[in-house]
């Protein structure tokens, strides 16, 4: 059995404007493995990964026919079920360090909150967790940053707190969102080097939501590639270069190559089909 | 040489502690040329644009345009015009595009017409109609095509552009860095470039400055940088990262 096995999700927003599908109709099967999820803004990615959460404000609904995680009935579970997943066994690092990190709390108190609250563990073994995790994804003067505020962090280094918080309760699936898009490529190389050996280690499933084609191709195992809340395409990564899709071809074409021609790069024409 | 910029130095202080964002960092621009600064976050990259728009606190050595040291005055602002990374940020959430476009003239006194923004509008690929917008209606590609046309008001020689695409998605970096392309050959501009994508830099710029730690580390042509004829280890393994971004692989 999978580890979360998602079948026919939907994810709508009755707006004024009218109904908005933000999801399709998407399914997929998740192993201890490292899934990417790729696609441009707007295509749902983010939206299919808040989903297994169930973080989806109204007047957002969510509706699936299936979405199990470890044999738990995910559309089923009431909101303590899911609050007892939320963290211990579903992580999920968001976005921008600039805006999902407390901007008037020091990253230390942020980081041992979970721990002080959730787990009752005393404050000198939640420091000296919180100093181990923010250790593991390599940052060079923990204590410094234990006292810092967030915008005294790089995006760099924010982006690195927030992998660490979603660590510290070891959690059994992670879904990371953008993870490296606020991050430069030797730093990105290596926060993707620090996910990978958590996948390995700790034989952890991942969910890697990303815009960045070859990134993803790069990281992942298997790739899905999303077009207006739809899956267009799902591919092992290696096969990527060569996908099928005129869609995914299309995004890799208009990507600027090292030693590329200096004409106009070619533009995504997009076929109403794909979107059917 | 139009910008020549010879030991820069930017000292901040933070919390008592002394910040060396760039130093003694030097480098000529041609008229009209396509230059490139590239370096991982915190390389003093974008710094050493914020210093030429007086965003940032120049410490030491001196930048000079067109032979004479800057001043920043009127006078260089209608010279030189920079363009940010991130459009959510860029753009006053409260003005219409229409105001956002009009203020430049308005300060410098220059004529105010209708035509004058329904060309700035049309020249960076913007319908016309999309003047009484606010920016949370635009996406993002959109919004950065405003932003540019904003830097294009005052008909600039000088476009600064930091990081101007790393916001966008790829078919939407692809459409911006076109609209650059053909604005440079169009206009004659000179580009001095942020970016830490190596694919970007390549595609836009002639030369390259790798920078690292707020110091310059090597300069490239872009026929080097192709060719992988870098001297210093540390372009060396900005090439390595970047081995997905080559024509072929």
């Amino acid at each position: 059995m999978s580890l979360l096995s998602v079948k026919n999700l939907r994810v709508t927003f009755d707006t004024e404007a009218g109904r908005v599908e933000a999801v399709r109709g998407v399914s997929f099967n998740l192993d201890r493995e490292r899934l990417g999820i790729v696609g441009e803004s707007g295509s749902g990615k983010t939206m299919t990964g808040r989903s297994v959460l169930r973080l989806i404000r109204p007047p957002g609904k969510i509706e699936a026919d299936e979405m199990t995680f470890d044999g738990i009935d995910l559309m089923k579970a009431s909101e303590t079920q899911m609050r007892a997943l939320r963290g211990p066994r579903i992580a999920m690092v968001m976005q921008d360090p600039k805006y999902s990190l407390n901007p008037v709390m020091k990253i230390g108190a942020q980081l041992t909150e979970g721990l002080r609250q959730r787990d009752k563990v005393s404050k000198a073994e939640a420091y000296a967790k919180a100093v181990d995790a923010l250790n593991a994804v390599q940052i060079r003067d923990p204590q410094r940053v234990m006292e810092a505020y967030p915008h005294e962090l790089s995006g760099g280094m924010g982006q690195r707190v927030m992998i660490a918080m979603m660590l510290i309760p070891n959690p059994d699936l992670l879904i990371a969102d953008e993870p490296t898009s606020a991050l430069d490529v030797t730093v990105q190389a290596e926060v993707l080097s620090i996910l990978d050996n958590l996948v390995k280690t700790r034989g952890m499933g991942l969910i890697f939501i990303s815009h960045d084609l070859r990134l993803v191709a790069r990281f992942c195992d298997r790739v899905l590639v999303m077009y207006k809340g739809k899956v267009v395409e799902e591919l092992a990564a290696k096969d990527l270069m060569h996908a099928k899709h005129p869609y995914t071809q299309g995004l890799l074409n208009c990507l600027p190559r090292i030693g590329g021609s200096r004409e106009p790069l070619p533009s995504l024409d997009r076929d109403a089909s794909w979107a059917l | 040489m139009l910008i020549e910029i010879e030991n820069l130095s930017v000292t901040f202080t933070a919390q008592g502690r002394l910040v060396r964002a760039v130093e003694n960092v030097s480098l000529n621009v041609k008229a009209q040329e396509s230059y490139g600064l590239v370096g991982e976050s915190g390389s003093g990259k974008s710094t050493i644009l914020r210093a030429i728009c007086g965003l940032a606190p120049i410490s030491g050595g001196t930048i000079r345009i067109n032979g004479k040291p800057i001043t920043h005055d009127r006078a260089f602002s209608r010279k030189v015009q920079m363009v940010f990374q991130d459009p959510y940020a860029s753009l006053h959430p409260r003005h219409t595009i229409d105001r956002t476009l009009s203020e430049p003239l308005a300060i410098h006194g220059l004529p105010l017409t209708d035509a004058a923004i329904t060309k700035a509008l049309t020249d960076v690929g913007l319908p016309p109609n999309f003047r009484f917008r606010y920016p949370h209606q635009l996406s993002g590609g959109q919004r950065q095509r405003v932003a540019i046309a904003r830097a294009l008001m005052l008909q600039p020689e000088i476009l600064l552009l930091d990081e101007p695409t790393s916001a966008l998605d790829a078919s939407v970096q692809a459409e911006t860095l076109n609209l650059l392309s053909r604005l440079r050959t169009e206009r004659g501009l000179t580009f001095l470039m942020v970016s830490h994508d190596l694919a970007v830099i390549d595609h836009m710029c002639d030369r390259i400055l790798v920078m690292q730690h707020g110091k310059a580390v090597e300069e490239l042509t872009r026929d080097a940088l192709a060719t992988a004829q870098m001297t210093t280890t540390y372009a060396r393994s900005l090439f390595a990262a970047s081995a997905d971004r080559m024509l072929e692989g």
